[in-house]
């Protein structure tokens, strides 16, 4: 069977042999930098290409952490559904939460104020009680 | 909330406030003693309530003593909270009178409607006149005044609703002056994701008083990316002291137990409420046993969709293990020394396994291999052949998938000869291990009733719905039987089987012993026996979770793993540490285990399943925690686990006097090991002391020490 594309999740690589700094990413930095002095002549000088490129550099790994820390969120949140469905007592307890904050919204109200943030949570966790 | 009493009133009260700093005389504590033992109030019992269902399993797996008071049907008196020998109420400042907990967890920040006005003053006055501090697991930021004149404010946390929400990126925020004293170990530098119902809130920080006149001052621990309040700190403070009169650690976050934000703020509720002093503690572990070492395991065919082929570990596989154990342990910092623990099967290792006296097979490069590098591993008995131990078919000349013992010297046999080959190879720590065993696939725990080959029963979609559970009467008394003369204690067994997640003493079954086996439970993973690389990983993972249901007509979104797309090897990875740190995270012993095919190295650069597993683990923990990793050999989770059973079943008695800063100790058993956090001489972990203390009938004192210089 099939399953598309593969990807190989590879931990702890060695860097591979030859001359240092010259191979895998390191290269491709050089590369790169090369790339960027020959495409913008006279603009700024060197100090300016570089703070362009460690800006970029930047910009990359910010969006590559972003793009990591959603993956780990999307995990975090498939695993906290199937666990919540193995709980049991959860359809129960989402109920009896959602109870209460339909007294808890009965009491903000007798404190003059607003209630629906509390309103909204019962018809949260009243819909999670009914999910399963 | 509150109702607005105008500028005219806060002048008269900031008037009232600077007289009283003149006149003020801090309140005498005759005594000034607590029991160490916990007040959790709850909305209901754990089938209602969500937060005593969270707290509850934390606080039995610390072994910490707790009373839970049921608000829905129990009202607080003050004679709850300290009582004279008499049996009536007594305050902190008179003779004798020892408050009856150190520490007060709410699962709900109202406690509506069980708790009453009233009953709020009784617990603020115990927790003022104790010092005893308050945790609100979840729930509404109330401020509550009384509906009759004068209106007075009786519950303020000094929290201004903001937003809801239930995916937060939560940033830690904590004041340097607490940053000894909580969340010491947690990774402050990664946000928390929120993945449940939650108030933002923000500190209100004004000159609103409640009726005993403290003003709530608010201090966030934790925020949302808008700077949003959703854990704090809250500080009573009276104008006419320096420390407050009351302080509370409120999460206005939903906790479950099945939430990951929800185990990583779990200990510290425990350790505020308690000011870092109680009975039990707290480690995180982790193990990796590799089973069937030595043995050859079947390999999953992708083209086939089913088994086919066969893989045996060789020597340039151990060597390989033995880089990527320090590449892992120089990557992580958690890690320490961490080693891999491989469970084996003797005959594997051996010229001739019928052949006796038995002789090491030393031509055979695994064997040489194992030998030259065994102190880089530990090693536990996993039955000489693998031989399947459960009970033999009634008749017994019925069919079955698998041969079956007919006494128990047979099976006593496989362990002993096992234990002779661990001397053969002369692996590590022969004796302490002659006490653990792990069965060949954890048989002999529950009846298959001989169904155990899915190309024998293609009628059957699970093969295990025949099966009889170990709490049913399914396990084998002859393993049982033939473990006790053999001088084993500890029996491994399998976490998804059912009544095998429970560490337990075997008692049920009749071994012929004065003593009982005690179960030690391991976890499974998503990395199968039958693997050795992500391609192979990702193809029976794929077929298992979701292309046999789409085959059978179900749906896969649906099913145990929620697969509702075939999923890739990374995925998988991420999906299985994140299951992992869960378990780390919830303080257990228990180990993970794997087989020897996942260690076999799958490209040039040394890589395998199982140190992919175990990278991918670390990473994901040391994101949330900084706490260094436990990682003990199986005979020791037994004796901890041993250790941790007999306390949990003694009455512990700790009285800690706050004048004298000592803690007095005492059992109504003798408790050789009894774990207490906050005193002084203990193992320094995550910046706290904990103690490993023999107790016993006859009291003895202990000096506190919090920690809090360390």
């Amino acid at each position: 069977m099939n399953v598309g594309d593969r990807q190989v999740f590879l931990g702890n690589q060695e860097e591979p042999e030859g001359i240092p700094g010259i191979n895998g990413i390191r290269l491709s930095g050089i590369l790169l930098s090369l790339l960027l002095v020959f495409s913008f002549p006279g603009a700024g000088g060197a100090a300016d290409l570089a703070n362009a490129a460690a800006e970029k550099t930047d910009e990359t790994a910010k969006t590559t952490e972003q793009a990591e820390d959603e993956n780990r969120k999307k995990t975090q949140q498939v695993n906290d559904l199937k666990l919540r469905e193995r709980e049991a007592l959860f359809p129960e307890q989402a109920k009896s939460l959602a109870k209460g904050y339909r007294e808890t919204a009965k009491m903000i109200v007798e404190q003059g104020c607003d209630p629906k943030p509390v309103l909204d949570a019962a018809a949260y966790f009243e819909k999670q009680s009914g999910e399963f | 909330m509150k109702r607005n009493h105008g500028m005219k009133r806060k002048l008269l009260l900031a008037a009232i406030a600077m007289l009283l700093t003149i006149i003020a005389v801090a309140p005498v504590h005759a005594d000034n003693a607590v029991k160490l033992r916990i007040l959790v109030v709850s909305t209901g019992e754990v089938t209602e309530d969500l937060g005593l269902a969270y707290i509850k399993p934390v606080l039995d797996e610390m072994g910490v003593p707790y009373v839970v008071l049921n608000t829905r049907v129990q009202n607080l008196t003050p004679a709850f909270l300290a009582a004279s020998s008499q049996g009536t109420a007594c305050k902190a400042e008179e003779a004798g009178c020892v408050g009856n907990y150190n520490g007060v967890i709410l699962t709900d920040a109202d406690l509506i409607p069980g708790f009453t006005p009233a009953e709020w003053d009784i617990l603020h006055n115990y927790e003022k006149n104790f010092r005893i501090r308050e945790a609100v697991l979840s729930g509404w930021p109330a401020t509550y005044a009384n509906s009759k004149p004068p209106h007075d404010t009786y519950l303020d946390y000094g929290l201004v609703y903001s937003s809801s929400g239930h995916n937060y990126d939560a940033r830690w925020t904590i004041p340097g002056r607490y940053s000894k004293e909580v969340f010491e170990y947690v990774n402050r530098n990664n946000p928390l994701p929120i993945t449940s119902l939650a108030f933002a809130t923000h500190p209100r920080n004004d000159m609103n008083r409640l009726k005993d006149g403290s003003i709530p001052y608010v201090e966030p621990l934790l925020r949302t990316g808008q700077g949003e309040a959703l854990l704090s700190i809250v500080r009573y403070m009276k104008p006419a002291r320096k420390m407050p009169v009351r302080e509370v650690l409120i999460s206005t976050v939903t906790n479950g137990s099945f939430l990951l934000h929800s185990k990583v703020l779990a200990y510290e509720f425990v350790n505020w409420a308690t000011q870092g002093v109680f009975i039990g503690a707290r480690f995180i572990h982790l193990a990796a046993h590799v089973d069937d070492l030595f043995r050859t395991n079947i390999q999953w065919n992708s083209a086939l969709d089913k088994e086919n082929g066969t893989y045996r570990l060789t020597g340039a596989d151990i060597t390989n293990a033995v880089s990527k154990q320090a590449a892992l342990r120089a990557a992580h910092p958690t890690a320490g020394n961490f080693k891999l623990d491989f469970a084996f099967n003797g005959a594997g290792a051996v010229v001739n396994p019928q052949a006796m006296p038995l002789a090491a097979n030393w031509k055979d490069d695994l064997v040489a291999a194992i030998v030259a590098n065994k102190t880089h591993f530990r090693f536990i008995n996993h039955t000489f052949t693998h031989a399947d131990m459960d009970k033999s078919p009634v008749p017994a000349d019925a069919p079955c998938d698998y041969r079956t013992f007919t006494n128990a010297e047979a099976i006593r046999a496989e362990i002993t000869a096992n234990q002779n080959v661990w001397a053969l190879l002369d692996l590590p720590e022969r004796n302490e291990n002659n006490r653990v065993l792990i069965t060949g696939a954890h048989s002999g725990l529950k009846d298959q009733k001989c169904t155990d080959d899915p190309a024998l029963h293609p009628a059957m979609f699970n093969l295990q719905a025949d099966d009889i559970a170990f709490d049913a009467g399914g396990a084998n008394p002859l393993l049982l039987q033939a473990a006790a003369t053999a001088g084993v204690e500890y029996l491994a067994a399998d976490t998804s089987q059912k009544a095998q997640n429970v560490e337990q003493y075997i008692t049920q079954y009749e071994d012929g012993s004065k003593t009982d086996r005690l179960m030690l439970p391991r976890w499974p993973t998503d990395i199968f026996y039958n693997v050795t690389n992500p391609s192979q990983l990702e193809d029976e993972y794929n077929y298992l979770y979701y292309y046999r249901f789409v085959n059978a007509g179900q749906n896969p979104c649906e099913a145990q793993a929620r697969a509702c797309s075939p999923r890739s090897y990374r995925e998988i990875l991420a999906l299985e540490a994140d299951t992992t740190v869960r378990h780390m995270l919830s303080f257990s012993r228990w180990p993970h285990f794997f087989h020897q095919s996942n260690l076999a190295r799958y490209d040039e650069n040394g890589s395998t399943l199982q140190f992919d597993w175990l990278d991918a683990v670390f990473t994901e923990y040391e994101g949330l925690f900084t706490l260094p990793v436990k990682n003990l050999p199986y005979y020791k989770i037994g004796d901890h686990t041993a250790e941790s059973l007999n306390a949990r079943s003694a009455k512990i008695d700790a009285i800690w006097n706050r004048t004298t800063n000592r803690v007095t100790l005492s059992a109504n058993k003798a408790v050789p090991h009894l774990r207490v956090t906050g005193l002084s001489g203990g193992e320094i972990y995550g910046g706290q002391l904990i103690g490993n203390i023999s107790v016993d009938t006859k009291a003895t004192m202990y000096e506190v020490d919090r920690g809090l210089t360390r």
